[in-house]
């Protein structure tokens, strides 16, 4: 029984919904699937059916019976295949506050032990290994060595300015592990004084948030608060849009006196009075919005700015841009949950990118990166997938 | 030769973790066995890390990834990297569609040659090693 799992306004808002559909229309698991089962109208409505048939008094008045553990385990499994992209919340014209329901649904799921297997294997590696990919502590800043010229130091400090929080993706998987060489590189080349946490970097807890498990991150976060102050910095810059949501959303940075960027921010401040020396790439690329840094965060025009910096880039955007950009598909733990339906949904993306005319995607996110790349090998499609930071440095005059 | 479906070719050497080695005058073919990439379905990436890296035989020098499996290259011998098939970059799948042939993963110089001995090598060691996996693999 999870009724308490959502705020009274959560509550009350799922009321509000005034079924026009528009959150069907646009969803990219609704359009990949072709299952209008999928749709933040379809999960409102089982969720209204649900609470009243939780409700002791009016339940027993009106004949209504308790859900069946086979419907509530089929109800949960659609809550779960979803990307938490919040395109539903940004159109719903009633303003109710979708991805927070969302996600005190699959908390509700969680507890009314309805969720999908794979939940528990994310939180069994998430205890155990302070990763989703139960991959070893010690691996976590292992891309360093992929550097020609590693640091004797291996970019783990004693103390500095800036904390550079990595994030699973490009720690652990080689694809992303390019973005954070290129990141230290451009570091470098604006002497910024960082530093790694290395092994002492915990995964952010969002996988628990979105595993319907937020109640579990408060070791993460503690550890990871810890680590950071523990380095004196006074900035936090990552280039993972969903570790910046998190801690921007869940951590108490602003009680510890930190400031939080996503690297765009960080990199579009850093070098507006003192610009890095770039050569000119001929190159025209779409710019695709993480949703995480988009809609979550609402950090639009940074990545646009440092894309209009480097001499040569041609941008073009793609039709669904800014708040309305369309979820690649690697969001909400849908690719542990539902990898077809994951890879589905990114190659609709990569439709939509080829329709601009580019053959280069820019993003700002590892995952996105992971995402796009791999649906463009898988489907033989000639798109070169970079995240921002690789686009700097291939611009980068060393 | 064919063991259960996976085609293990007899003169190759082949270390633990399911990845061959075929001498090529001074220096060593490597790639990863028709077990191993049936195992990891759609290889979606490859690491290729620089020329001139030095391995150390049992350490982990690349990875491999297909979909959110993600597999280590160990080196078979010390040596140093020669180099990387760069085909790999754009065409990861050439290891699906030839893991024996055009989708070959690096060539590596290695300080003493004679070190393949100590790698799986021969029909009869190449079959108990390949079954023990496969049941260990089951299990899994």
């Amino acid at each position: 029984m999870g009724r308490s799992s959502y705020t009274v306004r959560e509550l009350l808002q799922a009321e509000g919904c005034t079924h026009c559909a528009l959150c069907a229309e646009v969803c990219p698991a609704v359009s990949a699937s072709a299952d209008a089962r999928l749709s933040g109208l379809y999960r409102l409505d089982g969720l209204r059916r649900l609470n009243r048939s939780r409700a002791w008094l009016p339940a027993r008045l009106l004949g209504r019976k308790a859900p069946d553990p086979d419907e509530l385990k089929g109800f949960a499994e659609k809550a779960f295949r979803c990307t938490l992209c919040g395109r539903c919340e940004e159109i719903c014209p009633s303003g109710i506050l979708l991805k927070d329901i969302w996600v005190s649904l699959r908390e509700d799921m969680v507890e009314s032990r309805a969720s999908p297997d794979r939940v528990q294997t994310i939180l069994k590696n998430l205890t155990s290994a302070h990763n989703v990919f139960a991959e070893e502590d010690a691996e976590r800043a292992a891309w360093v060595e992929e550097m020609r010229e590693p640091p004797r130091d291996g970019y783990i400090r004693p103390r500095a300015e800036v904390v550079y929080f990595t994030g699973c993706v490009a720690a652990y998987f080689p694809m992303a592990q390019q973005i954070p060489v290129a990141l230290a590189e451009i570091f470098q080349a604006l002497e910024v004084d960082f530093t790694l946490l290395g092994p002492e970097e915990w995964c952010c807890g969002f996988p628990l948030v979105g595993a319907g498990m937020r109640d579990r991150i408060g070791q993460t976060v503690a550890h990871n608060v810890e680590a950071v102050l523990e380095k004196d910095a006074s900035s936090v810059v990552f280039a993972c849009p969903t570790c910046y949501e998190m801690w921007r959303s869940r951590y108490p940075w602003r009680r510890h006196g930190l400031r939080l960027f996503h690297v765009s921010e960080y990199l579009a401040l850093r070098t507006a009075g003192r610009p890095l020396p770039l050569r000119k790439l001929d190159l025209t690329v779409a710019y695709h919005d993480p949703c995480d840094l988009g809609r979550g965060a609402g950090v639009f025009e940074p990545p646009r700015q440092i894309l209009r910096s480097i001499p040569g880039i041609r941008l073009v955007e793609l039709a669904e841009n800014r708040e309305q950009c369309r979820c690649c598909g690697g969001g909400g733990n849908l690719e542990m949950i539902d990898p077809d339906l994951s890879a589905r949904i990114a190659r609709q993306k990569i439709d939509s990118v080829l329709e601009t005319g580019a053959r280069t995607v820019v993003t700002a996110c590892q995952q996105c990166v992971r995402t796009l790349a791999s649906s463009a090998r898988r489907n033989k499609v000639a798109l070169e997938v970079l995240d921002i930071v690789q686009l700097v440095r291939r611009s980068l005059e060393t | 030769m064919q063991i259960q479906g996976y085609n293990m070719p007899d003169d190759l050497y082949y270390e633990e973790h399911h990845f061959w080695v075929r001498p090529e005058g001074e220096l060593l073919v490597m790639g990863m066995d028709d077990f191993a990439q049936q195992m990891a379905g759609e290889v979606v990436y490859v690491q290729l890390p620089f020329e001139g890296k030095k391995l150390e035989a049992g350490k982990k020098f690349a990875q491999v990834e297909s979909g959110k499996w993600v597999g280590k290259v160990y080196a078979p011998v010390d040596g140093e990297l020669a180099q990387c098939n760069a085909e790999l970059e754009s065409h990861p799948g050439l290891i699906n569609e030839d893991c024996y042939g055009k989708g070959w993963m690096y060539k590596i110089r290695p300080k003493d040659m004679g070190e393949i001995s100590k790698l799986i090598h021969g029909p009869e060691a190449v079959e108990k090693w390949l079954l023990a996996d496969i049941e260990k693999y089951k299990q899994d």
